[in-house]
Parts: structure tokens; C-alpha cells; sequence
């Protein structure tokens, strides 16, 4: 699978130095530009990613904070599929991705949102219920580790540990009772909490 | 070679047990050598992962799981290691091993300075004469050659120093100890205290006894423990007991210590004539340079199974089958807590509360069998550890859910949970042992350690015991089980191995005598976890601290008087 062609690479540089720079109202370094341009949730630019961050905003999507495709989460999972996280097959995406296409007579992605989102919930349900569905195709049987690799990496995030949970390197202290009000949040950096969930 | 430098003694090892040799050796008088075969790693400066966020790392704390496949296929087991310690571990493929019976023994290590007090979990409970006179009353092992009189005044010795924090009970078969300020119990936990007292007046939960300071000790440049829970990292407050933190400093603050890193003890020569060892020889791993250095001592710290290692490697014409191994023993009586998950419940009632800050310990339930005259179909006992807290988002990993919603349910925390650990008493079985492959060796030319362990019929019955009291607690305090095992996890799990070369009151039947000092060499201390002649269900490294200071004070008067 090629890239992008090097001209839409530029297109975007520049677009994203425009915008960026008409943001803030200042001028931007070389540097911060190609940070931004590197920055990988603005890298939607293979069909794999395009997929991955379709089903990032379908798992966790923005809402009062960003969501998982706006914390790059299809470049870790990605990353992570290549690694064997969580025993992903490093073929993951791309059976996942021909899986979907069957189920849609179609290319999924192409599909309308309710459409998609609709289908996946119910691959999300089957996928998840106590007794294995074996009318659901084998590479559809893999998305509690595709999903898992949404989850883990959205909430090890910057924008989902620090943002939409709370994370505190050095509390300093401990209490053992704190009153939970509505609208508290969880701390990401309940280590224990978070490892024997 | 040049000439040989000397010393009044060498310790082999900078772990719990070597540094602690090293500071009362040091702060005896006597010029020190401390060995340590890993890279330096500098207290503060060293501990590079120690601040980094998850999103810092470049796989988010998960770690890289085809490095960690191909290079740490057992480390990565231990459920402690992660992607900010992982350089703490030791590399399986560079370090291996021979373990034969199925599942095999899980050998968990760290190589550096420091070694595992780096890495403790940091649990630090007393013995009592339940346990020192176990193998006598039951005739499993052989009779310890000292009791709780003997090492009572060395336990108080290593807590008042390296600062253990937790609560006095009163409770024969957990003695109390010098105890700073405990840190408290959750509100679920306190709950499930005073529900398990009221139902079961003799069993008691406490908070854990742990090394990490609730009062500082800015003697020592420690500041109190900051509730972060990431201890494994190395702490750059010094909030918890480590070799850098706490021993080092002392020891070299006297002026007296020499400090060896990238150092690896190929042998522990022996002199026939005078039936002393007389030293150590030295691979530097970095240069491949070999040094011989020379002392009036050694004391052996290296860890319990490559103590026991290098005394079966350091043969002589006078002991064909390991050092100081006259009686035959050496190796063999080799031991690890058996451990499970002895349940995992969901406590409802307390949605309403939760708690600030990450306590670095968890919670205690000493043993409660076998304190009588008892008619259990076992001998022994075993204890809990575990504690109570809710559920994090990695909760989502595990369910159903998409959108909206599902983000939603895991911004607030989960269910209170309630998990309890059983750590059964291993006794010691001669067919347990270490011994040198006769075909393969490692990286530097050495035989590979062997080690031939299972577990037996009591830690089976421990185990089911502790499965049925851990649900029969958890339900009176109102949980609901969601699981609970008693098989043992592989022998090496509780990563308490311990052993190989005993304490005992017989040169025949053992190899130390009671001050850990070899029956066969009088000049050689073993003061790690391999002279354990009894496991208990305790962790044991508070044991091996106060033997240790013990023996130095022994060998130190021994020097003194002649006797050496």
C-alpha cells in the first residue's frame, strides 16, 4: 500500500500552517510545523487508519472531551497490532477490515454512519455475550482485541487519562473515604485499580 | 593477573541481604568489598522511567509485547513487571536456566545494583516460635537452630532502620514489630475488618507492614511516602527500603566500602590447609577482564538460588560437590510460598465513596490455622493479602458497549472489588533442588542451575482451605464472589524462593549453623534466603535482613576474638 502522493503531503502542511497559525495569531516555527504535520490524528491517510478511526469514534467518541481518534489512537493501535499486543495477529486489520466489507455487501466505510454504527453493535454484542456466537465470522470474533487496543490506548492517552479521567503522578497523600460527587471522575492513575479490574 | 587486593571482607550480592552485610560490616570497622554483577543504577538519578506518564512511553505502560516474547518469556509472568520497569528484569535468553517438571519454575531476577530491593514488594512480617519450631514439632525439615529469642532484638535492629509502617494486633503468630505510623484501610476494608471480627473472633485484617516510611528519616535523605504506588520504578524520595536508598549510603558514609559493579563471582576459592575461603574471583562483564580479590570473609548475598549456585560451581579436591557441601544438602529442601487467587468479590453498599492517593500496600490476614492443637488434614498455615478497591476503566476492556454511553460508564470508577491472595507455608522436600545441568551452560561458561521443584499434597491442602475461609470472610462482610482458585500458580510466583542451604543445628543434615555461618568453612556466611530451613506462610525478606545483621555482628566479634 503506497502513501500519500507528496504534493497532498504539502496541501496539508500548508493547510495546517494556515490554520494553525490564524489559530494562535503568531508565526509558526519549521519545527512546530513538522510536529503538527507528524502529529498522527491528523494523519488519516491509509485506508487502514481511515478504518481504525472510524471505529475509534464509534467506541469512544468526542463528547464534552475529545475522543479517541482526536487522541491518535488508530496510530497505536496500529502500532500495537504490530507488536502482538494483547495477542493481536499482526494480520488484525486487515481480516477485520474484509470481514466488515462482507457483512456490508459493500465497502464499509462507505456505508452511512447509522448503518455502520449499527452493525458494529451488533458484532459488539455477540462478540462480548458469555457464550461463543459461532454464526459471527472468525475475524469478527477478534474485536474484544481490536476494541481493547481502543480502550487501553485512549485511556493511557494524554487526553483520556489527564482529560476525560483524572491522573496524579504524586497525590502526596492518601484518604481512605472520599465522598464521590456527581461529575467526579476516575483516576487513570489508580494503578491498582486499573490493573485488577 | 596482578596481585590480588584485600580485604576484611567480601559481599557478594548488593541486594536486601548484601547491602545490609555491607552496612554492618562497614559500620563494624571492617574494610568491605561489595560485589554486584549488573550495572550501577544511581539512587534519584537512575530511575529513568520513574516520572514518565503512560502517554510518555511508547506503548502507552503495556509494553512491547513481541520484545517481551522473544527476550523476557518469563519475567514478563511475574504480574509486576511492566513497560517502566522492564530494564529491571532480567533478559531470559541471556540468562537461562533448566527447569524440569511441568509448569516450570518461574525464576524471577534482577541484575544490578540494588537488585531486588529495587523491586520488593516491600512486606515485612515477623516470625514467631510458631514457626522457628515448626520442623521439630512436625517433623517436616530439620529443627531451626534458633528461635523468635534469638532474632527479636535483629528484628527490631532492621525495622527501626529501614522504617516499617503498620499496626500492632498483639497477635502471637505475627509478632508486632517497631512500627512508624500505619497507614489506614480503605472504607471497604475497614468494614470487612470489623465484619470477619465479628464472625470470626480469632481470624484478624490489618493493614499490610510495609517498608515504605510514613515518617521520614532525613538522616538517611528519605522523605515519607508520597502515595503513588509506583514503587517497582525506583523512588527517588526514598520513601521505600531499597539498597540505594537506605543501606548503601550508611555503608558508604563509613569510609570503608569498595563497591563493585559489572562484577560477576565466577568461584569462592578455598584453602584446604587452612579451611578458610580466601576469596572471590571476579569477571568484569563489561571489559572480560578476571580479578582475584582476597579477604579475611565472604559473606554470600547473591540470592537464594544463585547463592546456592555459586557454591555448587566454586568445587575443590576437598568438596567435589560444592563448597562448604560435606553434608550433602546443599541444593536440595528448596522452597516458594505456594500462591493463588484465593477470591475476587464484588462489595456492594459503598458506591458513594472512594479514596485519594495510591497506598503502596495492601492489606493483611495472618494465619489463623494450625495455632492449637489442631485436627486439620494439614500441617502448616497459610495467610492473605489482597485489599479493596474499584474497578478502573480497564473494565472496558472486558464488555459490551459503544459510544456515548459507554464513555460515559467508564468516567466514574467501577464496583468496589475485594481481592484476596493465599500464601500457603511450602514444606521442605528433599526431591526440591538445585543442581548444575551437566550439559548446558550460560553466557560466561558456567553450568546452568537446574532447579527440579513441585509443589507437594499439603499446599494443595493449604490452598483449598484458603479457597473455602477467603469466601466463607468475604461473604460475612457482605460480598459476592466472582472467583476463587486453589491451584497453585507455578512454583517461583510468590518470587519467595528460598533454600538449598540450611540452617541447622547438625553439620550432617545441614550447611549453616546458627549464625549462617558454613558448618565446613567458618569463614564463609551465607545470609540470603537460602539458608531457610522452613518457608512459614510470611514474606521473608524482614527474615533475611535481621539474620543478616545478626550473622555480620557474629562474624564481626568472631574476627575480633581470633576465632576467624
Amino acid at each position: 500500500m503506497s502513501g500519500p502522493p507528496e504534493a497532498l503531503l504539502l496541501s496539508r502542511r500548508e493547510a495546517l500552517l494556515n490554520s494553525a497559525a490564524l489559530a494562535l495569531g503568531m508565526a509558526l516555527s519549521p519545527a512546530q510545523i513538522w510536529a503538527a504535520a507528524k502529529d498522527p490524528a491528523r494523519q488519516n491517510t491509509t485506508p487502514a487508519r481511515a478504518l481504525l478511526d472510524d471505529l475509534c469514534d464509534a467506541v469512544i467518541p468526542a463528547t464534552d472531551t475529545p475522543g479517541a481518534r482526536a487522541a491518535g489512537i488508530g496510530a497505536f493501535v496500529e502500532k500495537a497490532v504490530a507488536h502482538g499486543l494483547r495477542g493481536a495477529h499482526e494480520t488484525l486489520l486487515t481480516t477485520f477490515a474484509a470481514a466488515l466489507d462482507a457483512l456490508s455487501e459493500g465497502e464499509y466505510l462507505q456505508q452511512s454512519e447509522e448503518r455502520r454504527r449499527a452493525l458494529l453493535a451488533d458484532i459488539d454484542a455477540r462478540a462480548f455475550a458469555n457464550a461463543q456466537d459461532d454464526a459471527l465470522p472468525e475475524a469478527l470474533r477478534q474485536w474484544p482485541v481490536l476494541k481493547a487496543l481502543i480502550v487501553v490506548g485512549y485511556y493511557t492517552s494524554e487526553i483520556g487519562g489527564s482529560q476525560e479521567l483524572r491522573y496524579l503522578l504524586t497525590p502526596g497523600r492518601f484518604d481512605p473515604d472520599v465522598r464521590l460527587k456527581p461529575g467526579d471522575r476516575a483516576w487513570s492513575s489508580d494503578w491498582t485499580g486499573v490493573k485488577f479490574a | 593477573m596482578s596481585a590480588p587486593q584485600t580485604f576484611d571482607a567480601i559481599v557478594i550480592g548488593s541486594g536486601i541481604t548484601g547491602g545490609w552485610a555491607a552496612k554492618e560490616l562497614t559500620q563494624g570497622g571492617l574494610k568491605v568489598l561489595l560485589v554486584e554483577r549488573g550495572r550501577n543504577i544511581e539512587h534519584r538519578s537512575g530511575y529513568k522511567t520513574e516520572m514518565l506518564a503512560p502517554w510518555d512511553l511508547p506503548f502507552h505502560g503495556q509494553g512491547n509485547a513481541s520484545l517481551w516474547n522473544q527476550r523476557y518469556p518469563i519475567q514478563q509472568r511475574s504480574g509486576h513487571m511492566d513497560e517502566w520497569t522492564q530494564d529491571y528484569w532480567v533478559d531470559d535468553v541471556d540468562n537461562p536456566y533448566q527447569s524440569v517438571q511441568s509448569p516450570g519454575f518461574r525464576w524471577y531476577r534482577g541484575y544490578h545494583l540494588g537488585g531486588r530491593s529495587l523491586m520488593w514488594g516491600r512486606q515485612c512480617y515477623r516470625w514467631s516460635d510458631i514457626d522457628f519450631s515448626a520442623n521439630a514439632r512436625d517433623g517436616h525439615g530439620t529443627d531451626w537452630p534458633i528461635r523468635y529469642a534469638d532474632i527479636e532484638k535483629w528484628y527490631d535492629h532492621v525495622e527501626e532502620f529501614i522504617g516499617v509502617s503498620g499496626a500492632s494486633e498483639g497477635l502471637p503468630q505475627l509478632p508486632d514489630g517497631h512500627f512508624q505510623p500505619a497507614m489506614p484501610l480503605n472504607v471497604v476494608e475497614a468494614h470487612v475488618r470489623e465484619a470477619i471480627q465479628r464472625r470470626f473472633p480469632d481470624r484478624r485484617l490489618t493493614i499490610g507492614r510495609t517498608a515504605n516510611l510514613t515518617q521520614a528519616k532525613a538522616d538517611q535523605g528519605r522523605v515519607s511516602c508520597q502515595q503513588r504506588a509506583i514503587c517497582g520504578r525506583g523512588c527517588s524520595f526514598g520513601a521505600y527500603f531499597s539498597t540505594q536508598s537506605s543501606t548503601l549510603p550508611a555503608a558508604q558514609a563509613t569510609g570503608n566500602l569498595t563497591l563493585l559493579t559489572d562484577s560477576l563471582v565466577e568461584g569462592i576459592s578455598y584453602d584446604a590447609g587452612s579451611r578458610r575461603v580466601t576469596g572471590v574471583d571476579v569477571l568484569n562483564t563489561r571489559s572480560g577482564g578476571r580479578s582475584r580479590y582476597t579477604a579475611k570473609l565472604v559473606f554470600l548475598c547473591a540470592g537464594a538460588f544463585n547463592s546456592v549456585a555459586l557454591l555448587l560451581r566454586s568445587r575443590s579436591e576437598q568438596f567435589p560437590n560444592g563448597l562448604a557441601n560435606s553434608s550433602g544438602v546443599l541444593g536440595h529442601y528448596i522452597m516458594d510460598h505456594a500462591n493463588t487467587l484465593g477470591t475476587v468479590a464484588v462489595m456492594p453498599g459503598f458506591e458513594s465513596h472512594y479514596y485519594f492517593g495510591n497506598r503502596p500496600t495492601g492489606i493483611v490476614i495472618p494465619r489463623f490455622k494450625n495455632l492449637d492443637n489442631s485436627t486439620e488434614p494439614f500441617v502448616r498455615g497459610y495467610s492473605f493479602q489482597g485489599g479493596a478497591y474499584r474497578a478502573g476503566w480497564m473494565r472496558g476492556t472486558r464488555q459490551a458497549g459503544l459510544g456515548r454511553e459507554f464513555k460515559e460508564s467508564l468516567r466514574r470508577p467501577g464496583e468496589w472489588k475485594f481481592v484476596l491472595t493465599s500464601f500457603a507455608e511450602c514444606l521442605p522436600r528433599k526431591e526440591n533442588r538445585l543442581s548444575l545441568d551437566p550439559v548446558k551452560t550460560d553466557a560466561y561458561g558456567a553450568p546452568q542451575l537446574r532447579i527440579d521443584f513441585s509443589f507437594g499434597d499439603n499446599e494443595r491442602k493449604l490452598l483449598a482451605d484458603a479457597k473455602k475461609e477467603a469466601a466463607a470472610m468475604i461473604t460475612a462482610a457482605g460480598g459476592r464472589t466472582l472467583f476463587g482458585s486453589d491451584e497453585p500458580s507455578p512454583g517461583g510466583s510468590a518470587i519467595h524462593e528460598m533454600g538449598g542451604a540450611r540452617m541447622g543445628r547438625d553439620p550432617p543434615t545441614s550447611v549453616l549453623n546458627e549464625f549462617n555461618q558454613a558448618h565446613d568453612v567458618p569463614n564463609l556466611f551465607v545470609t540470603d534466603g537460602a539458608a531457610m530451613a522452613s518457608s512459614a506462610c510470611q514474606n521473608p525478606s524482614l527474615t533475611y535482613m535481621a539474620l543478616t545483621a545478626r550473622a555480620a555482628q557474629s562474624a564481626i566479634e568472631m574476627l575480633r576474638s581470633g576465632a576467624l
